[in-house]
């Protein structure tokens, strides 16, 4: 079992990291989001049906929910300017970070470096501002390299809804990104 | 919109944008915990040992009861013969087999009445047996007998 979770990880860290950090809008999170699931599949072991890959995604998932429903419950509880914990339910574009690495513009010399780091935040405005369920199915499609059925077993839904969710996301990225390309 | 770009197009200029990388921290953190699945530590291992145990004890149990049932299924207690309802009446036809044996003791002379009477035990056993072969039926029972026999005694 070590050896399949471990051979998952090295496959897919990216990938996982990339699902987590997608849920929680925090690196720091995400992290312990991807070490919580696996500390999780070491403890339960792997599913003995469907798709160990899709299995791990899937608790990953679950566990970048779950840090933030606790962190969104924490904010709501904690004395007004007491915790000083941001409400993470809330897309506040000051402390969220994207699941892209991000180029400040100032940082580069040329003026197509520049107008390259200008279309990366266009691309990227875009995936951040498709909704939720959709934006999971193309960063589990696209940066973790999943199937479109993988992609149903990690997050328990049929595969046509999952299908259509990425074909409505590609329509709407194509709508947006026409200008840039 | 989709003739300026198709969807492999697409999907390799999102792919081209650079990701949020994870830090060597998270490697680190769940290697750690591989680690530690793959070497259970000392409350993994005692807790594999109960666990163990408690499997142990239960299929004992269970061995314990399936004998006890066993048990309760002697022939004698179990169903008389298949296909017979409770309650029904069953033509019974069997062979009749009769042992009798005893013994006789004598116990001394005792008086009664001014009168020596010699007095002997007969112990006897007379056992029945009745067995129905068709019906595979079969009946047995053993009756004792415990007699004192008193007849006057004689001296010459």
């Amino acid at each position: 079992m070590r050896s399949t979770l471990e051979a998952i990880y090295k496959d897919h860290r990216q990938g996982l990291f990339t699902v987590a950090l997608s849920i929680t809008r925090k690196p720091d999170r995400a992290e312990d989001a991807v070490h919580d699931a696996f500390a999780r599949l070491c403890r339960g072991g792997i599913s003995p049906t469907g798709d160990p890959v899709a299995y791990a995604y899937a608790a990953v998932r679950n566990a970048a929910i779950d840090i933030t429903r606790k962190r969104q419950e924490m904010s709501i509880h904690a004395p007004a300017g007491g915790a000083g914990l941001s409400p993470i339910g809330h897309r506040d574009a000051r402390t969220n970070v994207s699941i892209y690495n991000g180029h400040d513009p100032s940082l580069t010399g040329s003026d197509q470096a520049a107008m390259a780091a200008e279309a990366e935040r266009i691309v990227r405005d875009a995936v951040e501002e498709l909704p939720d369920a959709q934006r999971d199915v193309l960063v589990m499609k696209l940066y973790g390299g999943l199937t479109f059925d993988q992609i149903a077993q990690a997050m328990n839904e049929p595969l046509s809804t999952v299908a259509s969710r990425y074909r409505r996301a590609l329509d709407k990225l194509k709508d947006r990104l026409a200008a840039v390309v | 919109m989709t003739d300026l770009m198709n969807d492999d197009e697409l999907e390799s200029m999102l792919r081209s944008v650079p990701l949020h990388k994870p830090s060597r921290e998270m490697d680190d953190r769940v290697m750690h915990e591989l680690a530690e699945a793959a070497s259970p530590g000392p409350y993994r291992l005692w807790w594999r040992v109960g666990s163990a145990l408690a499997a142990c004890a239960a299929i004992v149990a269970l061995v314990l009861m399936v004998i006890s049932s066993n048990r309760q299924k002697a022939p004698g207690t179990g169903p008389i013969a298949k296909g017979v309802q409770p309650g029904a009446e069953i033509e019974f036809n069997p062979v009749r087999i009769e042992d009798r044996w005893s013994s006789l003791q004598p116990q001394g002379v005792i008086q009664v009445d001014d009168t020596p009477v010699r007095q002997y035990l007969q112990q006897s056993y007379e056992r029945v047996q009745l067995i129905d072969e068709e019906r595979n039926i079969r009946i047995e029972y053993t009756v004792p007998r415990h007699d004192l026999i008193m007849t006057p005694a004689r001296f010459e």
